[in-house]
């Protein structure tokens, strides 16, 4: 490696980085596919507001600030006048201030006055509470009225917060499952709510957004109890739709401050796709290699570039390619501890860090900083997910470049054509139904955990009589007491406990190094990312995993030196539970009802790094994993079915097999006594037997490993037919499922996460015949399955265009995927399928 | 309203519509049926009704081998709830603890669910009081949270006045969520900096090693001698027969769950006097059978400790010297306090009997002691020895401590 080039700080670097960027594409031969020159804006500036309390003028300018931006000072302005007020100003533009400013003016003010601030993770929470409390302790006011309180907070702590901090910084979670439950605890901290403040409204949309509405409410609810009637103050990423987004999940009227007025530098933003590395099969070179080699580059011309992967796997291996490039690699990911997060936000400031990898913009603190270019490997899934991260880009007002790598997938390659979507179109509309009636119910019955129900009491969008209707639902489910019109818990536990406002499973698994706590994991990953014998990437290194301990929650790791990687195979069941409601549609029938989804990893193969083929297959026992929740499945009728096992010639005598093929057939039929293992037929004359791989030979690497003993089963002529017809029937039902699945946030109100797929070729959903499911990843479910079933034939319409119309010959990432048996992608399946359901001509 | 009801049946996947809970029966507005099923009387007030049992029991009557007690708590008792009472001096007892004239109060709830927060209820007190010629449990019983305001205010006027509160777990179940009932009605808190003795934490020190666990039953069965007739209800299923009797007015179910609190409180009463009578000099007289010796020994070595941690370092002394010979625990703590009194010979005896049963730490006690007390440098070194081949100690650190005592050895001998 050469001497470092040192990190430049002239005015001209972005010239030099669109310079150093166009070059480095070239040479890499990546195309660009947009290019966009955003125009450098001056700053707007607004004095301070002239009847700050003294204390508080001087801890500001102690911090340099003597003015503020103009959206800051309108801002404060809105919400010391009483308003509720959002803002959605970008990047760095000092959002912040614009709610710790009216705060400590009041406090100074009035010492009773208390305000509660929510963050979507506690990472952000903790790094706001160090700035707050910095600026309140500036400003005079006692020690320990600002204060963070979450799952990490000491319980020896916990009393003195609870009797003396005046701004609590917490998360939705804490206050759903710790907060409201206990609030008499809180007498003091509600009484004298004035206001609360909630950052980046803009992730809580979807069912996360139900949920947040439904704690909000709550939250007010108990708050007017104790005579208090707090002001909302928002902050928001671009949208398409704010004052309504607030008004949804808020339940508030804002008043609405976008006009970002911080200066900010010229900004060059680049969309590149990677070429193709087979134009039959449409595949690219993967985007996060991509990004991960351009970063490099431009490190290596003396630029400071941050890196956002997607994803945690992906910025683990984008750390090991860069290493190899370069000094000064860091990964930036919520996992990390607070000391160590502190660290890298310092190497950026002094020019250490060279190329800092995180996974999403949510991750990163108020302290990191610009960078002069930010490179994004594939679509992180929206407009206004892509305008944060690029707003990193520049620092300190000068001039920054963004790049967009875009990946294989549907909606990547959709942007690739219509470029225009991400910078002229409107930013997307958040979306979330808080009124969805099993997101309401659960909400009401942690309401009358807290507080009976008064006969007179609305909830969100239902009237007192809807309500009443509810208790009484309540009421025979065995958990509430209805007296004189009021609704009384009276269950034995909280209902807070079973409602899970994100995902299933929010426990984490500590990782441990030599018996040092190196990070975590959320337990349904760690199943098959630390596996026992897993080789799991922290910090780019390599790690072995000796133990998952999943009752204890921890994983011991040893550092390793393998050049391997692993990938763990995980088999997904489900079941149904009690019987699903059915609707005869073209060639299908559409079935909806609650199902529980058990998720088991079974194994795992070793694979060389380099070249990714196959060294070995190991076997693994976990215990599953069980999800309860609603699911949408079409189960395509007979005629369907059949013109699915015809499509598709598959031809087999054709292969070549590998030297050691006679052999390993041999072996194979004398190991199953020259009968075939499924219907005992024997080889007599006219009946010549057949020796299949179980896992078709164009997935392996070597046909060594293809022709193992364990691969390999003898069949009778008939069934050998028959199961290379399964293999056909599940290629095209998972590829229709994956169509599906990218395309199902599009029509429906949600987050791609919010949803599961799975193809089945014998389903216990559909009486054992094939089926494709979509299942709501939320416990419970919450009706997102129900509306899909609605929209049935508008969502096979728009799979078909999307797979008929695909350029590549069998099937791709960016439309059939590589679900399905590997080795075969199922594109003509997938559309024999789909012109089934569409009625189309084949 | 029945159409949302069907949709919410639909998107549950309910099976068929189940069947609607009928409205209870209405009592009688006194309450007088309930009332005679659980042997209480009906009190009325203005906007509710509560029920009260009163059981007595005369004074010097056992529970088990030990008698309720009375009177005015251990000063030593005393001590430790107090320090649960905390620095709020609005409440500080009139009386002190330890006057016969103190009231004292034992309290015991039973509440519709273990998970605390503002949605559980006590439905059924137990208040236990001494006076001169005995105890009496009074036992309030919530017939509906709709009455709870009278309910609260009826119990409040039990509690007023009391000196301390004695429970089992209470710190951690029943005075939190007794003081989260009042304040959801905005009453004040009777038991607001009202000293608290918690006995589960002191049985725990006393018998946690002698016993399977320290639940109130084990303790009571064991210690006291008390057995409960078979009619106690588990008490996983207590909330669903209140929930039960709330639908259907029958409150016959519940009957066993108001014996199990009565006696609860009893049982309560004669730990109390159990542990009283250990602390008093004239512990040796007892009525009950022959103890046995190892389980003595426990309980002497838990009580020291505990006497210790209350500031009372004479009495805990007394209790080690009482347990040594039965246990090497008790005799290191012995010597830890002899040293820090300075009776330094005493203290070695107890380490040179340790050690000679293969204590490493005791022969670097001693090694200390040659070295400091009795400026024995070549015996110090022979204990270090001593206890590196006894093992278990840290290698670095018994090498540290001869590297020092060679130096000095060296500097004093030449």
């Amino acid at each position: 490696m050469d001497a470092q080039v040192p990190v430049e700080r002239s005015r001209h670097a972005p010239d030099r980085a669109v310079a150093a960027a166009r070059r480095r594409l070239t040479e890499l031969g990546t195309e660009i596919v947009a290019a966009r020159s955003l125009a450098p804006r001056e700053g707007s500036f607004a004095p301070l507001p002239g009847d700050l309390p003294g204390p508080l003028r001087s801890a500001l300018a102690a911090s340099g600030i003597e003015r503020l931006y103009l959206h800051q000072r309108a801002a404060i302005d809105a919400v010391r006048a009483g308003d509720d007020v959002l803002l959605t100003t970008g990047t760095a533009s000092g959002k912040s201030l614009a709610y710790q400013l009216p705060i400590l003016a009041g406090q100074l003010a009035d010492p009773e006055a208390t305000a509660l601030a929510l963050f979507p993770t506690k990472a952000l929470a903790h790094d706001q509470a160090d700035g707050f409390a910095a600026l309140a302790r500036g400003a005079g006011l006692p020690a320990g009225i600002v204060a963070d309180y979450d799952g990490d907070t000491s319980s020896h702590r916990r009393p003195g917060i609870r009797a003396e901090a005046r701004t609590l910084l917490t998360n939705p979670d804490m206050l759903h499952a710790a907060i409201l439950p206990h609030h008499t605890l809180w007498r003091r901290f509600l009484s004298g709510l004035r206001w609360i403040v909630v950052d980046e409204v803009h992730v809580y949309r979807g069912v996360f957004g139900g949920h947040l509405a439904g704690v909000v409410r709550r939250l007010l609810r108990v708050a007017r109890h104790y005579g208090a009637d707090p002001r909302v103050i928002a902050t928001s990423a671009t949208l398409g739709n704010p004052v309504e987004h607030a008004r949804t999940v808020l339940g508030r009227d804002v008043v609405h401050v976008d006009a970002d007025a911080a200066p900010r530098g010229p900004r060059e933003v680049l969309l590149v796709r990677p070429p193709l590395v087979d134009e039959a099969l449409g595949l690219r070179r993967p985007a996060l290699a991509e990004a991960a080699s351009l970063a490099g580059r431009l490190a290596e011309d003396g630029l400071q570039v941050l890196v956002f992967a997607g994803s945690r796997q992906g910025a683990e291996e984008a750390v090991v390619q860069l290493r190899n490039r370069t000094d000064g690699v860091r990964t930036y990911r919520s996992g990390l501890l607070a000391g160590e997060r502190r660290l890298i936000e310092r190497e950026l400031r002094d020019g250490v860090a060279r190329v800092v990898v995180a996974t999403s913009a949510l991750e990163l603190g108020i302290d990191v900083g610009g960078v002069d270019a930010v490179v994004i490997a594939g679509y992180p899934g929206s407009a206004a997910a892509f305008w944060q991260q690029i707003g990193r880009a520049g620092r300190r007002g000068r001039p920054g470049l963004g790049v967009l790598v875009l990946a294989g997938g549907p909606l990547d390659q959709y942007l690739a054509r219509h470029p225009g979507h991400l910078f002229g179109a409107a930013p997307e509309r958040a979306l979330s139904d808080p009124d969805h009636l099993l997101l309401a119910l659960d909400h009401l019955r942690c309401a009358a955990f807290e507080l009976p129900i008064e006969p007179d009491e609305r909830f969100g969008g239902y009237g007192p009589e809807e309500v009443a209707a509810l208790g009484q639902q309540m009421r025979a489910d065995g958990e509430a007491h209805v007296a004189d019109g009021r609704i009384y818990w009276l269950g034995d536990r909280y209902p807070a406990e079973g409602v899970s406002l994100r995902s299933a499973g929010r426990d984490e698994v500590a990782l441990l190094l030599d018996g040092v706590a190196i990070g975590t994991i959320d337990a349904p990953s760690a199943r098959w990312m630390v596996h026992p014998g897993a080789v799991y990437l922290h910090d780019g290194r390599p790690h072995l995993v000796e133990e998952l301990d999943l009752a204890q929650r921890i994983a011991r790791l040893r550092a390793t030196d393998d050049a391997v990687l692993t990938r763990a195979n995980r088999e997904t069941r489900i079941d149904p539970v009690g019987r699903p409601a059915a609707r005869a549609v073209r060639g299908a029938t559409v079935l909806t009802g609650e199902v529980t989804v058990t998720e088991r990893v079974t194994g795992y193969r070793r694979l060389r790094r380099v070249t990714r083929e196959t060294l070995g297959r190991f076997p693994l026992t976990l215990e599953p994993s069980h999800l309860r929740t609603r699911a949408y499945a079409f189960a395509p009728d007979e005629a369907t079915v059949a013109r699915l096992r015809r499509a598709g010639a598959w031809s087999n005598d054709a292969n070549d097999y590998g030297p050691d093929w006679p052999r390993a057939r041999a072996a194979a039929l004398s190991r199953d006594g020259h009968a075939c293992r499924v219907c005992g037929t024997k080889a007599a004359s006219g009946t010549r037997l057949h020796v299949h791989h179980v896992v078709p030979f164009r997935a392996f690497a070597s046909a060594r490993e293809a022709n193992r003993a364990d691969n390999l089963t003898t069949l009778c002529p008939s069934c050998h037919r028959r199961a290379e017809q399964g293999v056909r029937v599940r290629s095209g039902l998972a590829a229709v499922a994956y169509a599906m699945r990218s395309l199902a946030p599009l029509r429906v109100l949600c987050d791609a996460r919010d949803l599961g797929v799975h193809a089945d070729p014998s389903s216990a959903v559909a009486d054992g015949g094939p089926a494709l499911l979509i299942y709501e990843t939320v416990p419970g479910g919450v009706g997102l399955t129900d509306e899909l079933a609605r929209r049935h034939e508008e969502l096979v319409e728009a799979a078909l265009e999307l797979v008929a119309g695909c350029g590549c010959d069998d099937g791709c990432p960016a439309c059939v995927g590589p679900a399905g048996e590997p080795g075969h992608a199922g594109k003509r399946e997938a559309i024999a399928v789909l012109d089934a359901l569409t009625g189309s001509e084949a | 309203m029945s159409d949302l009801l069907d949709r919410l049946r639909a998107l549950r996947g309910d099976a068929a519509e189940a069947e609607a809970v009928p409205e209870p029966r209405a009592p009688d507005p006194a309450w007088g049926g309930v009332a005679a099923q659980l042997g209480a009387a009906s009190v009325v007030a203005g906007n509710g009704v509560h029920l009260v049992r009163r059981a007595r029991l005369a004074h010097g009557a056992l529970h088990g081998r030990w008698p309720v007690g009375g009177g005015g708590l251990h000063p030593w008792l005393g001590r430790w709830a107090s320090r649960s009472a905390r620095a709020v001096p609005s409440r500080r007892a009139s009386t002190p603890l330890d006057d016969d004239r103190a009231k004292v109060v034992y309290l015991d709830t039973e509440t519709t669910g273990l998970a605390g927060g503002t949605g559980t209820y006590a439905f059924l007190v137990g208040v236990g009081t001494h006076d001169a010629d005995g105890f009496t449990v009074e036992q309030l019983f919530l017939p509906g949270p709709e009455h709870e305001r009278v309910y609260l205010t009826a119990l409040s006027e039990r509690l007023v006045g009391a000196t301390a509160v004695v429970s089992y777990n209470g710190a951690s179940f029943d005075l939190p969520l007794v003081r989260t009932r009042f304040a959801m009605h905005g009453l004040p808190d009777p038991l607001e900096g009202v000293p608290h003795l918690d006995l589960l934490p002191l049985a725990r020190r006393l018998w946690r090693r002698s016993l399977p666990d320290c639940t109130l039953g084990t303790v009571e069965r064991e210690v006291l001698g008390a057995r409960r007739s078979a009619r106690d209800v588990p008490g996983a299923e207590v909330p669903a027969r209140y929930l039960a009797f709330l639908r259907s007015r029958d409150a016959r179910p519940l009957r066993g769950v108001l014996e199990h609190n009565r006696d609860d409180i009893v049982a309560l009463a004669a730990m109390r006097s159990r542990i009283e009578e250990m602390l008093t000099p004239e512990e040796t007289t007892r009525t009950t059978a022959r103890p046995q010796p190892t389980r003595d020994a426990l309980e002497l070595h838990g009580l020291a400790r505990w006497l210790e941690a209350i500031g009372e370092a004479d009495a805990a002394l007394a209790g080690y010297l009482a347990a040594e010979d039965r246990l090497p625990d008790a005799a290191w703590d012995a010597a830890r306090l002899l040293r820090r009194r300075r009776r330094f010979g005493e203290a070695a005896a107890r380490w040179s009997r340790l050690a000679a049963d293969g204590d490493a730490r005791a022969w670097i006690e001693l090694a200390k002691h040659r070295e400091h007390r009795l400026g024995d440098v070549s015996g110090a070194l022979d204990a270090l020895e001593a206890a590196r081949r006894c093992g278990g100690t840290r290698h670095d650190d018994l090498e540290r401590r001869r590297a020092r005592l060679l130096a000095r050895a060296a500097r004093d001998g030449g």
